[in-house]
């Protein structure tokens, strides 16, 4: 059997020494602080402010299907989309006031086929670039380059997608990729997760 | 859970109400919470590494991997130990990946990890001895030893956070004591 309660004084003297304080950059809260600039935050702490809510999408129902050959979304709002092959444009309004916030006011429902068009939301103040990296893009961040929509550093895409499981990321300036914090997550070994967001059909 | 007097780990309500202002946006809280772990956490991750430069490396991804993981963290009550879990991961991560490099420990880095402002040159040279030593450890041997006898944890806690059994950590423990008083001991003489 091992005790642990067997007081040694030489390892009692190790243990002291190795208890000595060690130093550290002094500038390393700092680097810490600078590098969660271009984090995630959840939207819903902002919707008072909430501007790009305001805005009226307008989506190219052929844009929209081309990109759908490859693409598949998830995120925070989702909107039936019109069926791929319409040459019509849709036009979808997001209404500020009625609760929740993030509810389309106007449904295009035109076929219980359609794509599902997803909205990301991301506010990131100091990014001069965010994509959208997922599977439904073979996490190639040229594919869904998000748009800077707020003064407030909201950064937005909306994605057609089939209905489905998906993973994805957010990928700030070119290199930082995080996940979102308002969406579950893959696997539990801290940093390497993914989000993930069920697409369903919407009646 | 018992108090410790090395790590706080303990539960605390002060974390909590700062994780909850963070969640909700106020990204400059997390300043507290890096400046309140940042000096326990630094020497577990030096002592781990053995040098400052893969310590401030292994600790900066910890914070930040908790930061954006910040939403899962399902008791901020123990924040602290949440981000202890993901430092050790990361000094784990580190470890292994200066295995594959394999790096030599390199005696001038010692000396700068010591914050204090003078020691005698025999003193210095004696920790140096100490941290070479632990290097030569097995990992998880030397990650029980520092949390047991540097940090001070019970092993009821050790166990909570490493997720290894007590009986198996009082083994490590024991052969870690044993491997360093056999290293430093020829040292001495």
């Amino acid at each position: 059997m091992v005790h642990d309660d067997d007081f040694d004084p030489f390892i009692a003297e190790i243990a002291r020494e190795l208890r000595a304080p060690v130093s550290i950059d002094a500038r390393f809260d700092e680097r810490v602080m600078a590098a969660l600039e271009p984090a995630v935050i959840p939207i819903t702490v902002h919707r008072s402010a909430r501007p790009w809510y305001r805005r009226t999408f307008n989506f190219s129902v052929s844009q929209v299907a081309g990109l759908a050959a490859a693409a598949a979304l998830v995120g925070v709002v989702t909107m039936k989309a019109a069926k791929p092959g319409a040459e019509e444009a849709a036009t979808v309004a997001v209404q500020q006031d009625s609760a929740p916030a993030l509810q389309p006011v106007a449904d295009v429902t035109r076929d219980p086929s359609a794509l599902e068009l997803q909205q990301f939301l991301l506010i990131a103040p100091n990014a001069t670039s965010v994509s959208l990296v997922g599977d439904f893009s073979d996490w190639d961040a040229s594919r869904f380059k998000m748009e800077r929509v707020s003064d407030d550093g909201a950064w937005s895409i909306t994605v057609p997608l089939p209905p489905g499981r998906y993973e994805y990321q957010f990928e700030v300036d070119g290199k930082l990729r995080i996940t979102d914090p308002t969406r579950p997550q893959t696997s539990s070994d801290f940093g390497s997760a993914n989000s993930v967001i069920t697409v369903e059909h919407r009646d | 859970m018992a108090i410790s007097q090395g790590l706080p780990l303990q539960s605390d309500n002060d974390d909590a109400e700062i994780v909850a202002r963070v969640v909700a946006g106020d990204t400059a809280a997390y300043a507290i919470l890096v400046g309140r772990y940042r000096a326990q956490f630094t020497r577990y991750a030096v002592r781990m590494l053995g040098n400052r430069e893969d310590a401030e490396e292994a600790l900066q991804d910890a914070f930040l991997r908790a930061y954006r993981s910040l939403a899962k963290c399902d008791d901020p009550v123990r924040f602290g130990s949440w981000l202890f879990r993901i430092l050790a991961n990361r000094c784990r991560t580190a470890g292994t990946r200066r295995g594959r490099r394999e790096r030599t420990f390199v005696r001038d880095d010692v000396a700068l990890l010591d914050a204090s402002e003078e020691h005698p040159e025999d003193q210095t040279a004696w920790r140096e001895e100490i941290q070479r030593a632990l290097l030569m450890l097995e990992e998880d041997q030397r990650e029980a030893f520092l949390l047991k006898h540097v940090e001070e944890l019970g092993y009821e806690e050790i166990a909570e956070l490493t997720g290894v059994g007590v009986s198996a950590l009082k083994m490590r423990v024991k052969r870690a004591c044993e491997r360093l008083r056999a290293l430093l001991q020829e040292v001495q003489r």
